[in-house]
């Protein structure tokens, strides 16, 4: 799924860091800033609405655009993501095509 | 831990509430699962359906005794364009990742996980063979993924009722009479509705 997503996000001209679960990403995020966070809810050592909660407490990442991906159609989790300021939900499986106009959205 | 589950006395992670319930003629507690649906368990918890051309993979960590079984068939489509072929393949993507998913929060290993595969089979003669569809993608994945696969019964005519067993990895695959066919493949069109369900695919913006 990861793959799936950086290649959509790699063809359509968007410059893909990608990182194995959620402890990288907020050290890969820490490092060299992005403009787009897409997380997924399960990840391995720390899931996607920590890492949401992580992002958010950093200065850099006060504003950016964080969405995130999930199988769970769960209304309690999805109210912990916008709680935690996450700008978009979305449910898997989606479209790529629904990826790519939801980020031309949130990337102002 | 659980995600909206009838719990067990074990740890069990599955989608909306799979039923658990004692079977008494096995002695045991069994997840009786359906199309679109998964379930994934720490303990002696059986996991059982009954597969038409849907696929079930059973998946665990072998050492620690934790793994569950899925229950999924990718879309069927009116023509064949790579397109289509991508956006069924998603549904089938996100059947097995729910369900690694589920083992690996309950505590099983990426490296160690080992594969078993059923069902698939060919409900009507005169039918695109959507069987032998869902058998090919559920191979693909697991080359592709790099997971162990240590056995697979898939295709032929008959319905299958299958339980697996994740604590030690036994899986019984009993075959129906083929006159069952229409009885379970209607049960499994159930699936094609929810996976045309308002949710997957939809976008929220807060």
């Amino acid at each position: 799924m990861r793959a799936l997503v950086a290649a959509t996000l790699a063809e359509a001209g968007y410059k893909v860091v990608q990182a194995e679960d959620g402890v990288q990403a907020l050290e890969i995020a820490k490092k060299e800033p992005v403009r787009l966070v897409v997380a997924d809810v399960n990840m391995p050592r720390m899931d996607g609405l920590t890492l949401l909660k992580h992002l958010r407490g950093l200065a850099a990442y006060k504003f950016t655009p964080i969405l995130i991906l999930t199988t769970e159609i769960s209304a309690e989790k999805k109210a912990v993501a916008k709680s935690a300021g996450a700008t978009g939900w979305l449910v898997k499986p989606f479209d790529p095509q629904t990826l790519l106009s939801t980020i031309k959205r949130v990337i102002k | 831990m659980s995600s909206g589950t009838a719990e067990s006395a074990f740890g069990s992670t599955s989608d909306r509430g799979v039923r658990v319930v004692w079977d008494p003629g096995l002695k045991a507690e069994v997840a009786r699962i359906l199309p679109g649906e998964y379930y994934a368990t720490t303990g002696e918890v059986i996991v059982s359906t009954v597969l038409g051309s849907c696929v079930s993979a059973c998946i665990r960590d072998p050492e620690r005794g934790i793994g569950g079984m899925n229950h999924f068939m990718l879309p069927s489509q009116s023509s064949h364009s790579a397109q289509e072929d991508a956006a069924a393949a998603r549904y089938g993507l996100a059947a097995m990742e729910q369900l690694i998913n589920a083992v690996l929060k309950l505590g099983g290993r990426r490296g160690k996980l080992e594969v078993k595969l059923t069902g698939g089979g060919r409900m009507f003669a005169n039918r695109m063979d959507i069987g032998q569809r869902n058998a090919e993608f559920a191979l693909d994945f697991v080359a592709n993924e790099g997971l162990r696969l240590i056995s697979h019964d898939l295709g032929g005519e008959n319905p299958r009722r299958v339980l697996y067993y994740p604590a030690s990895g036994r899986l019984r695959v009993q075959k129906m009479p083929v006159i069952e066919s229409r009885r379970v493949e209607a049960e499994e069109r159930q699936l094609v509705d929810r996976l045309r369900e308002p949710e997957a695919g939809s976008v929220e913006l807060f």
